[in-house]
């Protein structure tokens, strides 16, 4: 059964109300979209809608923090991450915040609303940030422990929740942590590193390149920040080559994180699929994967030159 | 503490204030002369703290938002036994516990790290908001600059306030005219800030920032109706050296020998005619 993750997101933080009296959630005139509408039900008087106000929301989630509650932002990732990054900065980062910033509607996924809403820049900026930890989970089960694992986490979390459907891809008792990767499917050529839902697309092509004599090791790589060095570091060390893909820029995010684990310990052949220095547009999630090379076929392709060139060599 | 016990104490603050930033060069020196007798009335009069344990629950929590301000406010902190004198010599200087802009994570004492403007309002709602989720009667304190309200993300926080009902919030305003570059009127037309914080719902009172008498009376004044309290204390920059005050140009400034000994002499006959 295909699911978008944001709607687990508004379930996930109702439990976690129920269980931490501490909690309390804002959102700046989204809780129907981001589905904090749940949390503001069930628990009115620790939900608070800001208004459209992301900066003065983010600073107030911190002096919140500051007295010992554990404030859940939430709003679309553009405006969380655009919007409000000096507040996040100066406020949450630098004052080592116990805030976690969940963040929906990333990438070309949000489709027809267009490149204002679709955030591919939003991991490069808080990846830069001191103190910040980066999560991206992929499908529901994901989501839901890497929002329950940064509520255990102190410390500022940024946590980018996928809208796109898709299925589950891991079993409900999956084991996440902060800092470890995990490898879906084991393969001996190139290593695949995604996040979101290019993990399914990820694992989609490997199945389609097996048939090829193409061997892909996919490795779902939610903790961007910190990453997980010793699982691409083992697992490049028995293929030929690494390739990540996000729904984000080239620029700063997955892609350069592992990159930087790559090239400082064990210099190996690289591709970095994504969004290519480029803002989005209208469309639909579908459209736009293929026409910026994201969809399953445009992946398998880039794979399977990026491996052909290898065996040339 | 009485008020001729205050204005004293406002005084020798004011005479430590020149000393460390003669010692240290160039710093914001006008803008944190401006809000001395608004600290000394909050530090040693108003608010309930404890400097053995800055953290005490039920404490009062100020925040200063205009971070640039902040030797005023470390030299008091450091006169309350926050932490040791020894450190104001270090204020600036590398691996000192006084960072440029106040850091809360490196000086205790100091509830919100500052700098980047317009946060302080914000993080007071924060802090209110969670008072009274928490039930306690403390109050949270927060200084702004006027030139610091060009930043629009105050004017959320404003609004954000009194849509709360936070009446647990005071925002004083040190209204000293002046910014980096002009003076407020010229660079962006501020005019009736009381009026501006009245019409978001806001209880407003204007007082002579300068008159401890007037701060604390003003400060201790309660409002039944649920409004957050903003303060508009007319303040003169540099306020107490006669060459700085009023002048833009020691918003962050140095002072040579011959100024540092003529500051010591003007605030000495100063302290002695209070």
């Amino acid at each position: 059964m295909m699911k978008s993750p944001r709607d687990v997101f508004g379930d996930a933080l109702v439990e976690l109300g129920a269980k931490n009296d501490n909690i309390i959630v804002l959102n700046a005139d989204l809780a129907s979209s981001t589905k904090t509408i749940k949390f503001q039900k069930k628990y009115p008087e620790r939900h608070f809608n800001m208004g459209i106000c992301e900066q003065n929301m983010m600073s107030v989630s911190a002096g919140l923090a500051s007295e010992g509650y554990i404030p859940i932002v939430s709003t679309f990732a553009v405006f969380a991450t655009g919007r409000a990054y000096d507040q996040i900065r100066q406020c949450i980062a630098y004052s080592n915040n116990n805030v976690k910033i969940a963040a929906t509607h990333p990438g070309l996924a949000v489709g027809g609303d267009g490149a204002t809403h679709q955030a591919l820049e939003d991991i490069s900026l808080m990846r830069t940030m001191p103190n910040m930890t980066v999560l991206a989970p992929s499908d529901e089960v994901e989501t839901k422990k890497a929002i329950e694992e940064a509520v255990k986490y102190h410390g500022p979390v940024y946590i980018r929740i996928g809208r796109a459907e898709m299925p589950k891809l891991h079993r409900d008792d999956y084991d996440f942590k902060i800092g470890k990767g995990e490898i879906l499917r084991e393969g001996t050529d190139i290593t695949v590193v995604s996040h979101g839902i290019m993990t399914y697309f990820s694992l989609l092509a490997a199945e389609q390149l097996s048939n090829e004599g193409i061997s892909l090791e996919v490795i779902n790589m939610a903790s961007i920040k910190p990453i997980d060095r010793d699982l691409i570091l083992t697992s490049i060390k028995k293929t030929k080559g690494i390739v990540t893909i996000e729904d984000h820029s080239i620029y700063g995010g997955l892609g350069s994180a592992v990159a930087e684990v790559v090239v400082t310990n064990d210099p190996t052949p690289m591709e970095i699929i994504g969004v290519n220095d480029v803002f989005g547009e209208s469309g639909t999630a579908d459209e736009l994967f293929k026409n910026y090379g994201l969809d399953v076929k445009s992946i398998k392709e880039r794979i399977k030159e990026f491996f052909e060139k290898l065996e040339e060599e | 503490m009485d008020i001729k016990h205050l204005q004293h104490k406002a005084m020798q603050i004011r005479e430590e204030v020149i000393d460390y930033a003669y010692n240290l060069g160039k710093c914001h020196i006008g803008g944190a002369l401006s809000t001395i007798e608004i600290l000394t009335a909050l530090y040693y009069d108003v608010m309930k703290i404890d400097p053995l344990n800055p953290k005490l629950e039920d404490r009062d929590r100020f925040i200063l938002s205009k971070g640039h301000g902040t030797l005023g406010l470390y030299t008091i902190l450091a006169d309350l036994g926050f932490f040791s004198k020894d450190h104001l010599c270090t204020y600036k200087k590398m691996g000192s516990i006084l960072q440029g802009h106040p850091h809360t994570l490196k000086t205790p004492g100091i509830e919100m790290s500052a700098g980047s403007l317009g946060q302080g309002i914000s993080f007071g709602v924060g802090k209110a908001l969670a008072l009274k989720l928490k039930g306690l009667n403390s109050r949270v304190y927060v200084l702004v600059g006027d030139g610091e309200l060009e930043e629009g993300q105050n004017w959320e926080a404003i609004a954000s306030a009194s849509h709360f009902k936070l009446d647990n919030l005071c925002v004083i305003v040190d209204n000293n005219g002046l910014q980096l570059d002009e003076t407020v009127v010229n660079e962006l037309s501020f005019s009736n800030l009381g009026d501006k914080f009245a019409s978001f719902g806001w209880n407003v009172k204007t007082i002579d920032g300068h008159d401890i008498k007037e701060i604390v009376e003003s400060l201790k004044e309660r409002r039944d109706n649920q409004k957050p309290i903003a303060i508009i204390a007319n303040t003169v920059k540099g306020k107490g050296v006669s060459f700085m005050e009023n002048e833009i140009s020691w918003h962050c400034n140095k002072m040579t020998d011959e100024q540092y000994r003529i500051a010591k002499t003007e605030l000495k006959k100063f302290r002695e005619l209070v």
